[in-house]
């Protein structure tokens, strides 16, 4: 086993505060940290796209009348399971009011975000009950 | 996220390189508009160097379309990496775009 081997049983977190110049920089993030935990490269790819939707929404959404909008995002890995977890302090998010886009004809314009979310995850789950803000946790095997 | 333009016949191709996420997309927004303003109706849109995009940038693509179709132009795409094709593919934008392996040959198509 190598020296520099990283501790795949650690719990990685990472505060940020921002707008919109933030979620390149979660997604990032987010990427290099799915890949020390042992994602391959499909894992890797499907982590970056669900945390740089769900910062979107975060920063659209939950902070949408605040310029400088906190995020924690914690990540860490279960047997075979990643799990990254995003909690905002903004408004709340309820997914059931987001409409699934329609798939059957010309493409609309937004709604996909929620999901592609669900198409690259094996689990999404939001927490409402939080006395401010909203957590999402997001679930998926290391390698399919 | 970088954008290139060019123009071959009756077609406007647009090059985009880079990420394209809701902190880029104006960018890409801007482009169209700039495009469709100057009365370009048929576009091929090149993703052989988008090393990432999200829903923000299905949304552009998804707008420049709708609003071409209207004049009967066309919007086709290019050389997505795999990444890239799979969000198409779940997004069943490949029901919607027609794709090409080529640039030239999603060029050439407009003349068919």
């Amino acid at each position: 086993m190598s020296e520099t081997a990283v501790d795949i049983s650690a719990t990685y977190q990472l505060e940020v505060w921002g707008g919109n110049e933030i979620v390149a920089r979660v997604r990032t993030w987010a990427s290099s940290t799915a890949a020390v935990l042992g994602a391959d490269p499909q894992a890797i790819a499907d982590f970056a796209l669900a945390i740089s939707e769900a910062c979107t929404n975060v920063v659209r959404y939950a902070y949408a009348d605040q310029s400088q909008g906190r995020l924690i995002l914690t990540a860490r890995r279960i047997g075979e399971r990643i799990i990254f977890r995003m909690r905002d302090f903004g408004s709340k998010f309820d997914p059931a009011d987001v409409q699934p886009p329609k798939m059957d004809g010309e493409p609309t314009v937004g709604g996909y975000g929620i999901y592609l979310m669900r198409q690259v995850m094996d689990k999404v789950r939001y927490v409402t009950d939080h006395p401010v803000g909203t957590e999402l946790i997001l679930v998926r095997r290391r390698s399919h | 996220m970088e954008i290139a333009t060019l123009r071959k016949g009756a077609v406007a191709v647009v090059i985009l390189s880079g990420e394209v996420d809701t902190t880029t997309v104006a960018g890409l927004h801007a482009a169209f508009d700039d495009l469709v303003s100057r009365g370009e109706r048929n576009y091929v849109i090149d993703l052989s160097n988008v090393t990432f995009m999200d829903s923000s940038g299905l949304a552009a693509l998804a707008k420049l379309y709708k609003r071409i179709r209207i004049g009967h132009g066309d919007v086709r795409l290019c050389c997505p990496r795999s990444e890239m094709r799979r969000i198409i593919e779940l997004t069943r934008f490949d029901r919607v775009f027609d794709i090409f392996e080529e640039r030239d040959a999603a060029v050439a198509s407009f003349s068919e």
